[in-house]
């Protein structure tokens, strides 16, 4: 009897998920609990796999919670810019397609899509000195490109993107290549494998104003939906702030802000535990 | 070699770049040796690894897949969700069926050399070819003006056929996962033939030493081949032989499949 | 194809006809229908073809063209090889469905297949023949097929409109000269030559295969499926097949069955038959064709000759 009784209760919790699904997480968040049951400012259990993937030169798979993306690194050689004959190029693109959710449409990226990959490619100047990538000056250089796939969207992508991408340029291994200015072909030993240095390893922690109500970290796809307004803090290996983004019309007070940037820091040191 | 096109909703790199010309060249006869690089037998499929609701919602969000499966065969990858049935998009001729559609592409690194973000003709064929191969499976007539989708990515490839006949069972194995009716599931599996024998599911090494490629997707249990290609050229025998090895194989990885989704419902 | 809707009383009797051997047009399960083929009628291309399959002069009819062009080698290519490059498009006139996108999907899948017969030894074409200089300057071929009307059959019509194509297309002389500098480099230069009459034919041509498609109609398949046949048929299933009797290619098409493996072994087996009484009958259209060019160069010119010819 209290079996079926509890079968109903569940049955009809997910009837108001559905029917109310903004009601229904406000239940929750007036009780100062969410909806998964973790801390306001708890995050996902993380955990990176890297190099998976022979085909690429460098990749990691990242879960974030329920949230999974793939990052994989292409490494081709290119002419420098004329304005920057040293320096090789990093382009990241991050790919949401209509397999990870159904509000993506096939074709040309989305808005959510193009924001993040504009982010992550500014957020990953600091992460390569981009003079390492040159192979000879003026002539031939690295171009590297990052891919970041989506496989599943539930909430908090950019998280996962960026710590997927730290975790692909660390596994990522170049061939050394010489350039030959007879011929001006680059060739490359197979065989000679080695690591780029990377500058700074970035950690990054989201938090986001869900209903204009409370500030949680690492929001799922249901947070999401009802979020006004979210700050992204990103970290380097010392404590040292790097970037701080906030979208959306919702207001963070300063105390949160400041809050967030100091729950940031203590993320930082859970995510190198997983990164190493 | 890859011409990038400047496109303003991606990040472009160098106009143009090409991959280096490596000194040290991988083996290029896969058979030299005699048997094959990786040591299987002849008739050998390598090992394969299903996972049916990786990308199915936690929470009851109307975003998330009906269904979904992760596939590894080897060192091939494939990720595939399945919605539906849900609304049609199309405006059908046919109400009286539902329709299936299907979606392919290659992520940008899971090739030897770069692929394009935007899809190629061959990424098109394919889904068109994973539509012909799976539809027969599934009850259409039970979805009237409704669409089912399935949704692949590849992360891995290794071996252009293998690689679509992994394609073909990600998605039966979604399906199933997304509680399609279905009359069978599909299993698929590819062959090459290399000097006058067939090799069963071949990685691209050894599938750019051969001189033909045979794909077969199989219903076992109805027993009616779903999908059939050649590319090369064959005595007609050298065919049927190998139409008959490679649904033997259908079946095999068949049972693998199907022990697999036997085993998620206890 | 879709365009054409059949009441569900017109479909029965399309099946249950095939089932007992009878077709709505009088043929039998393996009866092809007339052929009219045409070769030579682009002056700009270096080789054209079009083939129409349907009787009393309506049916599915297809134009090739042929043009080559001398590409420069860039690495990652193959060193020694030419190229061949396939484009099909079906044309919105020759159906409905075929208007604005709606012939994407067709013309992606008519492309591959034809790339699929052609681009690789299995054609016959001897690629190493269309390089000029390895590493240094090769031919490509590049093939556009303009799909005029659709009548059931594309696929057939466009093989034969092809292999035609191929077949009537002769290439110019090229010069390759080896120059030695004054470091003592020998250096290969090469000059094509500009001369209309100075042309060679395309060597291999004539070992191009001939495609025979089966249509599954109920239990049984029938070949070369009429307009209303395509409406009902459930799978189709593409053979190519060389003129020593290779198999070249096989795709499966139509997605609403598979075909059960008796079927399929019958079909191989049936195909090779078929395939040899189309390459005889392909050889007499395709003399025909060339005699009537030659007559009508005798003649003088009446403007449209692309008129009269059909």
């Amino acid at each position: 009897m209290v079996e079926t009784g509890q079968a109903a209760a569940a049955v009809a919790m997910q009837t108001f998920e559905r029917i109310h699904p903004v009601e229904f997480q406000r239940r929750f968040l007036g009780q100062n609990t969410r909806h998964t049951g973790r801390e306001f400012n708890q995050f996902r259990a993380l955990k990176v796999i890297k190099g998976a993937i022979s085909t690429a030169q460098g990749s990691a798979t990242v879960r974030l919670g329920n949230t999974t993306v793939v990052c994989g690194i292409k490494a081709e050689v290119c002419e420098p810019d004329v304005k920057r004959p040293t320096a090789g190029y990093l382009t990241t693109n991050v790919e949401l397609s209509p397999m990870c959710s159904a509000r993506f449409r096939a074709g040309a990226p989305s808005d959510e899509a193009q924001v993040a990959s504009e982010h992550i490619y500014r957020l990953s100047m600091h992460l390569l000195d981009l003079t390492s990538l040159c192979i000879e000056s003026g002539k031939a250089a690295w171009s590297l490109s990052a891919d970041i796939v989506c496989l599943k969207h539930d909430g908090n992508v950019v998280d996962a993107a960026v710590i997927a991408l730290v975790a692909a340029i660390e596994d990522l291994r170049l061939p050394r290549a010489e350039f030959d200015s007879a011929t001006g072909v680059v060739s490359a030993d197979k065989e000679a494998l080695g690591h780029v240095d990377v500058k700074k390893r970035l950690f990054p922690a989201t938090f986001v104003l869900v209903d204009d109500l409370c500030v949680v970290a690492d929001a799922d796809d249901a947070e999401e939906q009802m979020a006004t307004a979210s700050l992204l803090v990103v970290m380097d290996g010392e404590g040292k702030l790097v970037n701080l983004w906030k979208r959306g019309a919702g207001v963070i007070s300063r105390e949160a802000v400041e809050q967030c940037v100091e729950r940031a820091r203590e993320r930082m040191s859970e995510i190198a535990k997983v990164l190493d | 070699m890859s011409l990038n096109i400047t496109d303003r909703r991606r990040i472009n790199g160098p106009q143009r770049s090409v991959e280096p010309v490596y000194t040290t060249t991988s083996p290029v006869d896969a058979f030299a040796a005699g048997g094959r690089m990786d040591g299987r037998a002849l008739d050998q499929v390598r090992p394969i690894f299903i996972k049916t609701g990786p990308l199915d919602a936690q929470s009851l969000s109307a975003a998330a897949p009906s269904g979904s499966a992760y596939y590894e065969q080897g060192k091939i990858r494939v990720s595939c969700a399945v919605y539906g049935p849900r609304q049609g998009r199309k405006s059908s001729n046919n109400a009286r069926m539902g329709t299936f559609d299907c979606d392919f592409k290659y992520a940008p690194f899971s090739c030897s050399w770069k692929r394009s973000h935007v899809k190629t003709s061959d990424e098109k064929e394919i889904a068109l070819m994973l539509e012909q191969a799976v539809a027969p499976a599934i009850r259409l007539d039970a979805y009237p003006k409704a669409s089912v989708d399935a949704f692949v990515t590849v992360i891995e490839s290794d071996g252009k056929a293998a690689t679509i006949a992994a394609a073909i069972n990600c998605i039966s194995a979604a399906l199933a996962d997304a509680g399609i009716e279905l009359y069978d599931s599909v299993a698929a599996c590819s062959m090459s033939l290399h000097s006058e024998q067939w090799v069963s599911d071949c990685s691209q090494i050894e599938e750019n030493a051969s001189s033909c490629s045979l794909l077969v997707a199989r219903m076992p249990s109805a027993d009616e081949v779903t999908y059939l290609l050649q590319h090369g050229k064959t005595t007609p025998e050298q065919t049927q032989q190998a139409i008959q090895t490679c649904a033997n194989d259908c079946t095999r990885v068949y049972a693998v499949i199907c022990r697999y989704l036997q085993a998620t419902l206890e | 194809m879709a365009s054409l809707i059949l009441s569900p009383a017109e479909q029965d009797y399309i099946i249950r006809g095939v089932e007992s051997g009878f077709r709505a047009d009088g043929r039998g399960s393996l009866d092809r229908r007339e052929v009219s083929l045409r070769t030579g009628m682009i002056s700009q291309a270096n080789g054209s073809a079009r083939c129409r399959i349907g009787n009393l002069g309506v049916g599915t009819d297809v134009l090739v063209g042929v043009k080559a062009e001398v590409n420069s080698w860039t690495p990652g290519e193959p060193e020694d090889l030419g190229s061949i490059v396939c484009n099909v498009e079906c044309s919105p006139s020759a159906a409905q469905e075929f208007e604005g996108r709606g012939a994407e999907e067709i013309n992606v899948e008519l492309t591959q297949l034809l790339d699929r017969i052609l681009n690789g030894p299995q054609s016959g074409l001897d690629l190493k023949k269309l390089c000029i200089i390895p590493k240094q300057a090769y031919w490509v071929l590049h093939i556009d097929a303009l799909v005029l009307d659709v009548k059931g059959s594309i696929v057939d019509t466009l093989v034969w409109a092809t292999r035609a194509a191929l077949m009537s297309t002769s290439l110019p002389r090229v010069v390759v000269e080896t120059i030695g500098d004054e470091m003592g480099n020998m250096q290969a230069e090469f000059d094509v030559v500009d001369d209309p009459e100075d042309l060679t034919p395309l060597e291999g041509a004539e070992n191009l295969p001939i495609s025979v498609t089966f249509s599954q109609i109920g239990k049984r398949y029938v070949v070369d499926a009429s307009e209303q046949e395509e409406v009902v048929t459930q799978a189709k299933l593409t053979v190519a097949v060389s003129p020593v009797m290779e198999i070249c290619a096989i795709q499966k098409g139509g997605m609403f069955r598979g075909f059960p493996p008796s079927l399929l072994a019958e079909i191989l087996e049936i195909a090779q038959r078929i395939a040899r009484e189309e390459l005889t009958r392909f050889d007499v259209h395709y003399a025909q064709a060339k005699s009537h060019l030659s007559s009508q160069a005798d003649e003088p010119s009446t403007g449209s000759t692309f008129l009269v010819q059909f």
